[in-house]
C-alpha cells in the first residue's frame, strides 16, 4: 500500500515535470522565433534583394532555436514512457 | 506616337527584367537551402555515426541502435522541412516567413511522431542513448550556416 502511494506520488510529480519541460521549452522557443522573425522582416524590408540569402539562414537558425525544445520533447517522452525514477519502487 | 511606343517598349522590358530577376531569385533560394541542408545533413550523419560507435563500445548493440535512431529521426525531420519549402511560389518576405514556419512545424511533428513510435515499439531501447544521439544531431544541424552565402556548391 505504501508502495502504491509512493508510485502515485512519483507519477504525479513526473507529470508536472513533463508539463514544465514542454511548456517552458515551447515558451523559450516561441520568444526566440518571434525575435528572429521580426528581425528577418526588418532586414527584408530594408534590403529585399537579400531575402534568398536570409531565408537559408533563418531556416537553419529556426532549427537551432527549436533544438532545445526538441531535446525537451525527447526527455519528456523518456519520462513518460520509460521513467527511470520508478526504479526506486522496484 | 513614337514616344508612346518607346514608353511601352521600355515598360515591357522592365517587366521582363523583373520576371527574370524573380525566376533567378527562386533558383538562388533553392540552391542556398539545398546547400545548407546538404552540409547540415553531412555533419549530422558524421556525428550520429560517431555517437553510434561510442555507444556501441560503452553500452552495447541496443545503445548503438537507440543512438542511431535518435540521430536519424532529427535528420528525417529536417528533410521533411526542406520538402515543405521546396514547392512554394510566393517570394515576398511574409510568404517566405510563413513557408519557413510551416516547414518548422512539419519538422517538429515528424520528429515527435518518430520519437513516439520508437518509445512505443522498440523494446530494447536505451533512452539516454536515444536522447544523446538526438541532441547531438539536432545541435550540429547549425553547421549548414557555413554553406549559406558561400559560392562553393
Amino acid at each position: 500500500m505504501e508502495n502504491m502511494a509512493l508510485l502515485a506520488q512519483i507519477q504525479a510529480f513526473t507529470g508536472i515535470g513533463i508539463g514544465l519541460i514542454i511548456g517552458l521549452g515551447a515558451l523559450g522557443a516561441c520568444i526566440g522565433i518571434g525575435i528572429m522573425c521580426s528581425s528577418f522582416l526588418d532586414g527584408a524590408a530594408r534590403q529585399p534583394e537579400m531575402i534568398p540569402v536570409l531565408q537559408g539562414k533563418v531556416f537553419l537558425l529556426l532549427g537551432l532555436i527549436d533544438a532545445s525544445f526538441i531535446i525537451g520533447v525527447g526527455l519528456a517522452m523518456m519520462f513518460a514512457f520509460a521513467n527511470p525514477l520508478l526504479s526506486v519502487i522496484h | 506616337m513614337a514616344d508612346r511606343i518607346n514608353d511601352n517598349v521600355v515598360y515591357s522590358e522592365t517587366l521582363e527584367v523583373q520576371e527574370v530577376n524573380k525566376i533567378k531569385s527562386v533558383d538562388e533560394t533553392k540552391i542556398t537551402i539545398k546547400q545548407a541542408f546538404k552540409k547540415a545533413a553531412t555533419w549530422q550523419i558524421i556525428v550520429t555515426v560517431s555517437f553510434c560507435f561510442l555507444y556501441f563500445l560503452f553500452g552495447g548493440i541496443n545503445a548503438a541502435i537507440s543512438s542511431i535512431l535518435g540521430g536519424f529521426s532529427a535528420l528525417l525531420g529536417g528533410y521533411a522541412g526542406v520538402l515543405m519549402i521546396r514547392n512554394r511560389v510566393d517570394q515576398s518576405a511574409g510568404g517566405v516567413l510563413i513557408a519557413l514556419l510551416k516547414a518548422e512545424l512539419t519538422k517538429i511533428m515528424v520528429i515527435s511522431l518518430q520519437l513516439l513510435l520508437i518509445f512505443k515499439l522498440y523494446n530494447g531501447l536505451v533512452p539516454m542513448a536515444l536522447i544523446g544521439g538526438l541532441a547531438a544531431s539536432v545541435l550540429v544541424s547549425g553547421a549548414g550556416l557555413g554553406a549559406v552565402g558561400n559560392n562553393k556548391k
